[in-house]
């Protein structure tokens, strides 16, 4: 009995100091070959991932990218530049109209995206944009276009739904997601605000400053602190110091706000700052060229880019027979197979077979599973896997370009690679989603204060605190040595729930919070049943020992029937919430579910070996210690049997 | 030994005294009959307007934009900063002019410059489709409902050796009911008088008191099951009083020790999860009162099959049995 009670002593004690070790190192990286890499590094106090509501986050503002695109493919060559010096120049009909909001892609040596404001079918700008093109590059092999008009409200709603399930199947972080006005979407993301900008110098610190530093000066009302010298226009080398004099302002000029300069050698700094947008960013960019010297590479990595880049993503999915030119496939020709996303039916992400590393299933509808079936086919052979791929490509951009290595015949197949769970994950949503009905352009971005203010906040954790050591005292008065056993088993309580908050990890919303709450008064509860019990046979004779032993057989069933009841509870709120999509209803779930096991585990093991070693390291003879009235009701009969005192 | 479960009459008086009147309120409402709640919805459920406003004063924060809109009647604005001296402002769909009065979009622009000093060309102004769909109410209704015919079935299946297990996943499942009922009642009713709305937070709570109702109902059920196991020949009436007596130490107990949790939060803790916290300590108020004076009795009833009777008579004899019950028609 005792050498079990050492074990489970030192169990819960190592289970402890894992559990502070998760909360206390705030950054968490678990590496181990073959496994996918874990990183447990939220923003919040303890490394927690607070959400939206508690913390803020990325806010995003989309609007309905309308306009008239053309698609253009020329019979031979020609250069990106050529092309837009022409669309630029061209003017059409009696007005000399030009093209409006111009934009152009290339998408091959011979294919352009040419994107323009909304063109009427019998625009002339419409109707003879083929021609002129025609007449200044040659013959066109393929023209073709399209207007994305004013979106309905039908469409938006659409837009609104695609987008709510991409962001949910990212993770389990619960957005905001509104339509604004007529054609725009707010969405509002939490965590991991702020941009991360990753400069790279082509030369070193800082060989020939030109001319322009005069440029610095007029920066200095922004905001500079250190009053910078610019009429020492030195060629040479600047000393990090100068660097970091200079940099404030121009960064504070172009933009950035909250900046944290790292500089890290010659060639290299980093900038932590809010969330940047892109103007912001060419203008920073444009301002160390033109002050500091030429950029190697400016790379700007927000902590929402990825969920950024899902949520913007037209998404129009086609399906390719690639035959390529050599082994490493560098140039290649893609045929039309008339498959596209329309006919995928699913898509998701799983670990393989053998249970380490991610692959992406995908299912086919019937008459996808034909076209499938009929490629596989033909490029599954084995002469035909050394030149023969199927080029996944998604709003003209390939997506993945696997080798068919089966013929799959029943549409169900499964792609394989060295895919992290997160590169497998976004494939697979990227599959799925499916198109928007209207395309999305973003035209805000920046970041966003918690719903709740930081005070309300704080107030709230302190009140809880307050709270907490109210119910240690009631404890302690009304179950002495009892309490005390009980506020160590709350504490051990709060440390584990936490830990596990942290290492799932959980977004942490107030509805996190509610449910964490509450189930502290369900940890206290499975306490005070087992010392009420453990009262009751102490006053009808027993000995504190048994009286444990027995009050918390009594206490058992009531605490794990009622504790299951919430468990069900919970499972029956996750399989809806997750089936019908209620990030809010998931949250509760998972978090008093957590509560209640973690609350059944304190009460059952920690509290009761607790209680067990305080009655053999001598405190038990002191019965009075734990229930003070049971003394005064049995006074006489301690006395008559000395053995309820010292029967052990 | 107080005699508690002679009085069983009284509490579902008690219990009627406050949902009947919430009942009304609800059904009362315009919208019932179109599929509205009854209760008074928040923003988080409808559409709204959305200000973008920006500030000249730097130091200007939330808390003095959300005491000045307060004050211009829009308790309701949820207030984000986004990047800078600009701020987010949601509100309820804000009235156009009519007549000579001025839009409400006007006056909140006025009264927002008069005290902070708004920047009033760079306000952006639309409106805005709802924050929490209407797909994850239903979805939190069924939920609760699948639950409730799960957690029913349990609790039969944990009482089996008891005689007539079913009774007490159906008198689980009545406290429940009355929990969630006491809840929308008590907010319906508080909607109209001092203007209480629901937002997502409502939901959450229900949600959370629903796993503490049956949590804490089936604790005091444990009771019955021991005694009841330990004196099958007695009848069950007296095994309930006793079961609730000895087990009212830990009832309080625990439902003091969750109170004083709450209400310290929601003395002293922030403004934005009060209400949150209400529905919690309401939730814990009524999950301990329905454990005892509504299941535990309700399975008395049933026993004593004063269920079927009080439904089957006409109305004059249903008054009587209801006197009956409270016990002044003795």
């Amino acid at each position: 009995m005792r050498s079990r009670s050492i074990r489970l002593s030192i169990t819960i004690i190592l289970i402890l100091g894992i559990a502070i070790a998760a909360l206390g190192f705030k950054d968490i990286n678990i590496d181990i070959p073959g496994f996918p890499t874990v990183e447990r590094n939220g923003t919040g106090p303890l490394g927690l991932k607070l959400g939206l509501d508690l913390r803020g986050g990325g806010h995003l503002v989309y609007q309905a990218d309308t306009g008239t695109k053309f698609d253009v493919t020329f019979g031979g060559d020609v250069s990106f530049g050529n092309v837009a010096a022409t669309l630029q120049s061209l003017t059409f009909g009696e007005d000399n109209s030009a093209l409006e909001n111009l934009r152009v892609l290339p998408i091959g040596p011979n294919r352009f995206q040419i994107r323009t404001d909304i063109l009427a079918e019998s625009d002339p700008r419409r109707t003879g944009l083929n021609e002129a093109l025609a007449e200044a590059h040659g013959n066109i092999s393929l023209f073709r276009a399209d207007t994305i008009g004013e979106p309905s409200v039908d469409q938006m709603q659409g837009v609104l739904d695609n987008i709510t399930r991409r962001v949910n199947k990212f993770g389990t972080e619960e957005p905001i997601i509104q339509i604004f006005g007529d054609d725009r979407l707010i969405v509002q993301l939490p965590g991991a605000s702020g941009s991360i900008t990753e400069v790279t110098l082509a030369d070193p610190i800082l060989a020939g400053i030109p001319a322009p530093v005069a440029d610095g000066a007029e920066d200095q009302d922004a905001g500079a602190t250190e009053p910078e010298t610019p009429a020492a226009p030195s060629p040479e080398i600047k000393s990090p110091d100068e660097l970091a004099a200079l940099l404030p302002a121009l960064l504070t000029e172009a933009g950035y706000e909250d900046f944290d300069i790292d500089i890290e050698d010659a060639l290299h700094f980093t900038i932590r700052s809010n969330t940047v947008d892109s103007a912001t960013q060419s203008r920073a960019a444009i301002a160390i060229t033109q002050q500091i010297g030429t950029l190697f590479s400016f790379g700007v990595n927000s902590g929402i880019d990825a969920a950024k880049a899902l949520i913007g993503q037209t998404a129009r999915l086609e399906f390719k027979e690639r035959t390529c030119d050599s082994a490493a496939c560098t140039t290649f020709t893609d045929t039309d197979l008339g498959l596209s996303g329309d006919d995928l039916t699913r898509a998701e992400a799983s670990t393989n077979s053998v249970g380490i590393g991610w692959v992406i299933n995908l299912q086919f509808n019937g008459r996808g599973s034909d076209i499938f079936s009929d490629l596989t086919r033909r490029i599954s052979t084995a002469e035909s896997q050394a030149t023969k791929r199927i080029a996944i490509i998604m709003d003209d951009q390939l997506l993945l370009a696997p080798v068919a290595r089966a013929w799959i015949r029943d549409g169900r197949t499964q792609i394989s690679g060295n895919f992290t769970r997160e590169e497998a994950q976004t494939r697979a949503i990227q599959l799925e989603s499916g198109r928007l009905p209207v395309p999305l352009k973003l035209i805000q971005e920046s970041d966003v204060d918690a719903l709740l203010g930081e005070e309300s906040l704080k107030n709230s954790l302190i009140a809880g605190l307050v709270g907490l050591g109210l119910v240690f005292v009631f404890m302690i008065i009304y179950y002495r040595m009892a309490g005390v056993v009980a506020a160590f088993a709350l504490m051990f309580y709060a440390v584990i729930v936490l830990a596990i908050f942290k290492m799932i990890p959980i977004t942490l919303e107030l509805a996190h919070i509610g449910g964490f709450i509450l189930s502290i008064g369900m940890a206290v509860d499975a306490n005070i049943l087992i010392f009420e019990r453990m009262k009751e046979e102490v006053r009808i004779g027993r000995t504190l020992a048994s009286s444990m032993e027995v009050g918390f057989g009594r206490a058992w069933p009531a605490i794990r029937d009622s504790n299951i009841s919430t468990m069900i509870t919970c499972v029956v709120l996750l399989w809806f919430g997750d089936r019908l999509g209620g990030g809010l209803v998931t949250g509760v779930a998972i978090s008093l579910f957590i509560g209640v096991s973690v609350s059944m585990f304190t009460a059952v093991v920690v509290s009761r070996n607790l209680l067990q070693l305080t009655a053999w390291i001598g405190l038990g003879r002191r019965i009075n210690l734990f229930t003070p009235e049971a003394l005064q009701r049995s006074a006489p009969n301690t006395v008559q049997t000395p053995a309820t005192r010292g029967g052990r | 030994m107080l005699d508690i479960v002679g009085k069983r009459g009284w509490y579902f008086l008690i219990s009627a005294l406050v949902i009947i009147p919430g009942l009304i309120s609800m059904i009362a409402s315009p919208g019932w009959i179109s599929g509205g709640s009854g209760l008074k919805a928040g923003i988080d459920f409808t559409s709204g307007s959305v200000m973008n406003v920006s500030f000249a004063n730097p130091d200007i924060d939330e808390e003095d934009i959300q005491a000045r809109m307060s004050e211009l009647g829009h308790d309701e604005a949820l207030i984000q900063r986004i990047g800078g001296n600009t701020f987010f402002i949601r509100t309820v769909v804000l009235k156009e002019a009519i007549g000579d009065d001025i839009s409400e979009r006007e006056k909140i622009e006025r009264g927002l410059d008069e005290f902070l000093g708004l920047e009033r060309d760079r306000v952006e102004f639309d409106t805005v489709s709802p924050i929490v769909a209407e797909e994850t109410v239903k979805t939190a209704f069924y939920a609760l409902i699948a639950a409730s015919v799960f957690i029913m079935f349990f609790v039969w299946y944990a009482f089996r050796r008891v005689p007539k297990a079913h009774r007490y996943g159906v008198s689980a499942i009545l406290a429940l009911v009355h929990d969630l009922l006491i809840i929308l009642g008590i907010f319906s009713i508080l909607g109209r008088v001092i203007n209480l709305e629901v937002n997502s937070m409502f939901i959450v709570g229900l949600l959370i008191v629903a796993g503490y109702s049956v949590n804490d109902t089936i604790v005091v059920f444990d009771r019955i099951r021991e005694n009841v196991s330990r004196h099958p020949d007695r009848e069950l009436a007296p095994m309930v009083n006793l079961s609730i007596m000895e087990s009212m130490g830990r009832s309080l107990n625990t439902s003091i020790t969750t109170l004083v949790v709450l209400l310290a939060m929601l003395f002293i803790g922030g403004t934005s999860i009060r209400e949150l916290l209400l529905v919690l300590a309401i939730g814990a108020v009524s999950g301990t009162y329905s454990s005892i004076f509504i299941a535990s009795q309700y399975l008395v009833m049933w026993d004593r099959g004063e269920v079927g009777r009080f439904f089957r008579r006409g109305p004059a004899a249903t008054a009587s049995s209801l006197l009956h019950l409270i016990g002044i028609g003795r």
